[in-house]
């Protein structure tokens, strides 16, 4: 292209633009004679550029992965994902020989002390040559990569083999001989593991034990000055403290004899198969640690010889003066064992317990280890860097999973929080957790409550139930009162000192609304504002001075939405920051908000109402809120922050045969949500969520190639096929207007169906093709939508109970749904369409019923996740037999979704296996906000 | 710590503003260097694989390297000019690297991210865009500039109008020809224009 054509070319585009449409040929006809510059411009008009360039451009990560150097090493492949980093096996391409190589979290990037060391002690390791430990070739550094060449060992850890069972006598012995072997020899270089845990020991096929990981522990958990706790570094997760020795739990460095009291948990538990010490949560299983004694091994495990408990216990002692002061020592206990045979009680020789050493006295434990044991009320220093950040992590007791939502919050005074989880049942109820004595209670009459927050006395919890209303408790005891109405799902609630409620509940577009604690009616607060095109206002949460709250804003334009603050006296508003997420006011000036998985702080003057600097990231891995853009997090007036934890929700679709036998995975791991077979059982329509946009799509797979194709892109749920295979209906959330579509796979328009007043969803449509069966939010209303011209929804029932996923029989005389009327989800079937001759199928809970083609069986899932099939007789009347158990899936359950797929002969199902350890548990941080100063940019 | 840091920066933008050429060349590798360095950081903080705004780069570099108190308006296009510039290097030589390799240079599917495919498609995308952009600066420096600064640097209109010193509705002109030309220009031929 030459410049003086190009400019041509460039005039005459810009007038031809210029011109309407239909004028533009003639236009160019007239005004360009010559050929070469008129095919130019003509060309260049027909480009759609519009969306071409408009987002910035991705800088794509340079992912390990396999053909990756790193120094003389090649990447082969990942081969696993510890707590301290990802491992590859690699080829060392000089020495043809495959190693192992384990990259580690950059977050030691940033300290070149911790780096110095860091080598040092790698290097040391290096210099380690023990057939019992993991050889170490060599280190490097690859831009803000350090990884770590070591042996590629092949072989299962103890902690694998453990999970099996306890050990023979005889065979832990062995083991532990080689590891107290490996043990010995690092001591005398000099070398502390600090991290000794069944997963770092590795054993061969042929019987050999290797250590890994020697050394590094401290680098990835232990802080560069002795005054804070050995267990958190600037907020990085600990692991499980499970193997560590108390005074390593008080803040002391480990030397040599925690290494012993680790071994001696090991050793523990390769004899009796269980855990020395157990906890239901960080905080129990460190105090467990500190004060308990491990049960005896003898109760246990009757055949171990007193001598082999004998070693588990004095390594075991609390006092490091009390254990074994050197490997050595407990190696030649051990060998003299090993080689004595079974004859226990035979006296060992008297190895003196060396007290060379000099006295170690405790040291002083810090506040933040005593935060650990007491939990109770912490206060931000005026320094903050002397207390440090701590974290752990708190699972709902026992049977109980995490609610819909979930969302853990802390009470103002940082002594409780209370979280929405459901038990076996299937029903939510509100869960009360206290820091102070680590119990955890369910709180009664809170069935149905999903979402809740706190009085600012600590005293009350107001929250919403599925049912549609605003309650409170008063935590001191006492039934919860009603306080009005609120549509299912609400998007938060706000109680101020004075005891106005805000809250956000209704899907008919209005603005927060406001009602006395007292009772009474519920009014506007907040009028949505017309010339920003707002249309919702959610998540509201107030300042300090109980009259300023924030909430967030979502516009129809864009880039208006965004966290914005007003008060309860005026009608002004302006934006604090243009982020798409529910926020938090957390003292002495910070709002808490979300990106993606990342939670982020931002320094705020409350009195000035003004963002100050830029935001800074405090927590990752934070679970995603259902409802909306942001996440489950909340903070307390004291420095406590808690939020859902995320992980992998990947789920791996695979058949199963009637008889529990896997058969076949189908398809890459991803997260899936509803999902239904077609009826020529070729392909699969399923929800999956696009986590980026924060919308779901639905996508078909072909279930032969595993190929997923793409079937809609807006944002759509509740798939439902058409009898005859063609098309699906579902629910689009298009231009922010809820309707019901229909859409020919593979090709083709969609043409909206229906467009409802109140929510509707897409449930079944059965085989005679003239009806789809839908249901309303929360479950209350089965209706029947005819697809001729009258296209008028018919209810078919309606009750105060919750109902969902209906399905017609092949005859299309009966109907299959499921419902908490008896206070469990169970299955039942009636006839069809008058719900009469209603019979409870399930004896013991369920849901998600469906038919086999012929009619003659019912499969569901048990409420544990069972799949359970029950005969069917259908005649004038029906008749079920007693549900039989199938097989054990590992499905978590919901009675609301489709969580399987049945083929129509009954012999296969098709269903989720969880991969990854998603949203199950709570992450608690004290002090939160210490040490934080540097990161920011004070910009006054 | 973030102080110390933005002193001289701030001193070569200033001195390059009043006309000190020479001063842009010691200004370059500091920028690159705190870009690489945040984008390392970021890459760090998100989990590995993901793919990060190199808009929000430019911006953190701004924040850290420049004390706003000294700057002006213009200044502050400069340096986002010449961000823009290393953003571009910085980027495709990233995306050529992964262009080579035997097996693609690691093609990591994240489950969650469809869109997000970290492939070798992505970066030849890349590095074509650049070579088009190249061979546009040859007949057409200006638009070649407009597109560096707006794609690469994240730059509004109006900061590129100012960046540049041309009217506003320059930039939109050039930018929309631009894009038209470069769209062409890097749609095989034959394919279907969605």
């Amino acid at each position: 292209m030459h410049a003086d054509l190009w400019k041509k070319v460039e005039e005459l585009y810009h007038a031809a633009l210029a011109q309407p449409p239909e004028k533009r040929v003639a236009f160019l006809a007239q005004a360009c004679p010559d050929p070469q510059v008129r095919g130019e411009v003509e060309s260049l008009l027909e480009q759609n550029a519009d969306s071409f360039l408009e987002s910035a451009p991705l800088l794509a990560i340079k992912a390990l992965g396999p053909g990756v150097n790193l120094g003389k090493f090649e990447i082969v492949e990942l081969v696993g994902r510890g707590g301290m980093g990802e491992v590859y096996r690699a080829r060392d391409t000089r020495l043809k020989r495959d190693v192992a190589i384990k990259v580690l979290p950059a977050d030691l990037a940033r300290d070149p002390d911790r780096i110095a060391r860091f080598e040092r002690e790698a290097r040391a390791a290096s210099a380690l040559n023990h057939p019992n430990i993991v050889s170490v070739y060599d280190i490097g550094r690859d831009n803000d990569t350090y990884w770590i060449a070591s042996e590629l060992v092949s072989g299962e850890s103890l902690a694998r083999i453990i999970e099996h069972g306890p050990l023979p006598p005889r065979k832990a012995i062995q083991i532990a001989v080689q590891i107290a072997d490996g043990l010995a020899a690092a001591h005398a270089a000099g070398i502390v593991h600090r991290d000794l845990k069944p997963a770092n020991i590795m054993v061969t096929r042929e019987g050999r034990v290797k250590i890994l990981d020697f050394g590094l522990a401290k680098h990835c958990h232990a802080p560069a000055d002795s005054t804070s706790s050995g267990l958190t570094e600037e907020g990085t997760v600990m692991g499980t403290p499970q193997y560590m020795a108390p005074e390593q739990l008080a803040g002391k460095e480990a030397d040599a004899r925690s290494d012993l009291f680790a071994f001696g948990a090991v050793l523990y538990e390769m004899a009796t198969g269980r855990k020395a010490f157990e906890g239901n949560s960080q905080a129990t299983l460190i105090a467990a640690i500190l004060k308990d004694d491990p049960p005896p091994m003898a109760t246990l495990q009757p055949l171990t010889p007193p001598a082999l408990e004998h070693v588990a216990e004095t390594c075991l002692a609390k006092d490091p003066e009390d254990r074994w002061q050197t490997a050595l020592d407990v190696l030649l206990e051990l060998k003299w064992i090993a080689e004595a045979g079974s004859q226990a009680g035979i006296q060992a020789p008297v190895i003196s317990r060396r007290k060379g050493r000099p006295l170690l006295s405790w040291a002083i434990a810090t506040t933040a280890s005593l935060a650990f044991l007491a939990l109770a009320v912490v206060h931000l220093r005026e320094k903050p860097s002397q207390v440090q950040p701590v974290r752990f992590q708190i699972a709902p007791p026992g049977k109980v999973t995490l609610g819909w939502v979930g969302t853990p919050v802390i009470a103002p005074d940082g002594r409780h929080i209370v979280f929405s989880g459901m038990d076996l049942g299937g029903k939510d109820h509100l869960w009360l957790h206290s820091l102070d004595s680590l119990a955890t209670q369910a709180l009664p009459g809170t069935e149905y409550a999903y979402l809740a927050f706190w009085s600012p006395d600590s005293r009350f919890i107001g929250f919403f139930t599925r049912d549609g209303k605003l309650k409170k408790i008063d935590t001191t005891g006492g039934a919860p009162e009603t306080l009005c109405e609120a549509e299912w799902p609400a998007y938060g609630g706000a109680w101020n000192p004075e005891g106005i409620i805000l809250f956000s509940a209704s899907f008919n577009y209005t603005g927060l609304l406001r009602i006395s604690a007292a009772g009474g009616e519920a009014k506007p607060a907040l009028e949505l504002n017309k010339s920003r095109k707002e249309y919702l206002q959610h998540w509201p949460d107030f300042l300090p001075d109980g009259r300023h709250f924030l909430y967030l804003s979502i516009s129809a334009n864009a880039n208006e939405s965004g966290i914005y603050v007003a008060s309860l006296d005026s009608k002004e508003t302006h934006r604090l920051i243009s982020a798409g997420s529910n926020v938090r006011y957390a003292p002495p000036g910070f709002l808490v908000y979300a990106r993606q998985e990342t939670l982020l702080a931002q320094h705020f003057d409350a009195g000035r109402l003004r963002t100050i600097g830029a935001p800074f990231p405090i927590a990752e891995h934070v679970w995603g809120m259902p409802l909306a853009p942001g996440s489950v997090f909340s903070v307390s007036q004291n420095g406590v922050l808690a939020y859902r934890t995320s992980g992998s929700s990947d789920v791996q679709l695979a058949w199963y045969s009637r008889d529990g036998r896997r058969l076949e995975s189908v398809g890459a791991p991803g997260i899936y949500g509803q999902m239904a077979l077609s009826p020529d059982e070729q392909r699969l329509v399923v929800e999956r969520p696009d986590g980026a946009k924060n919308v779901t799509n639905l996508w078909i797979l072909e279930l032969a190639s595993s190929i997923f194709s793409r079937l809609t892109f807006s944002d759509e749920t509740d798939p439902v096929w058409s009898p005859d295979g063609r098309e699906v209906v579902f629910v689009s959330y298009r231009g922010n207007k809820r309707r019901l579509y229909r859409k020919v796979v593979g090709g083709g328009e969609e043409t909206v169906l229906f467009e409802p007043d109140e929510i509707l969803y897409p449930e079944n449509w059965p085989g005679d093709g003239k009806s789809i069966i839908m249901i309303n939010v929360g479950g209350r209303v089965f209706s029947q939508l005819p697809l001729s011209s009258e296209r008028r929804p018919v209810l078919l029932l309606k009750s105060q109970f919750a109902k969902d996923e209906p399905h017609v029989s092949p005859d299309g005389r009966w109907i299959a749904y499921d419902s908490d009327e008896s206070g469990q989800w169970e299955v039942y079937v009636a006839a069809f369409p008058g719900f009469t001759e209603k019979r409870q199928v399930s004896n013991n809970g369920g849901g998600q019923m469906l038919w086999r083609k012929d009619g003659k069986e019912l499969f569901y899932l048990a409420l544990d996740g069972k799949l359970m099939a029950v005969d069917v007789k259908a005649g004038a009347t029906i008749e079920t037999g007693v549900p039989k158990v199938l097989f054990q899936t590992p499905i978590t359950v919901r009675p609301t979704d489709g969580q399987f797929c049945v083929t129509g002969d009954g012999r296969r199902f098709l269903f989720g296996e969880p991969v990854g350890e998603a949203g199950k548990a709570i992450t608690v941080v004290l002090n939160w906000a210490s040490g934080l100063e540097h990161y920011v940019l004070v910009n006054h | 710590m973030e102080g110390r840091r933005s002193e001289p920066v701030t001193e070569l933008l200033l001195r390059w503003g009043a006309g000190n050429q020479e001063c842009l060349n010691e200004l370059m590798p500091l920028v690159e260097g705190e870009l690489r360095r945040i984008a390392h950081r970021y890459m760090r903080m998100e989990r590995r694989g993901h793919t990060l705004q190199t808009t929000a780069l430019v911006n953190e570099a701004y924040l850290k390297l420049v004390d706003h108190a000294r700057v002006d308006w213009q200044n502050r296009a400069q340096f986002l000019g010449v961000a823009a510039r290393l953003m571009r290097h910085i980027l495709v030589d990233h995306a050529r690297e992964l262009c080579r390799g035997k097996r693609g240079g690691g093609a990591y599917v994240l489950p969650l991210d469809e869109g997000l495919v970290f492939s070798p498609a992505k970066s030849a995308a890349l590095v074509a865009l650049d070579d088009a952009l190249n061979e546009l600066a040859g007949f057409d420096p200006r638009k070649a500039q407009v597109v560096e600064l707006r794609y690469f640097g994240g730059m509004s209109v109006e900061e590129t109008a100012e960046a540049l010193g041309v009217h506003p509705n320059t930039v939109i002109r050039d930018w929309r020809l631009a894009k038209v030309w470069l769209k062409r220009e890097l749609t095989p031929k034959g394919a279907n224009a969605r």
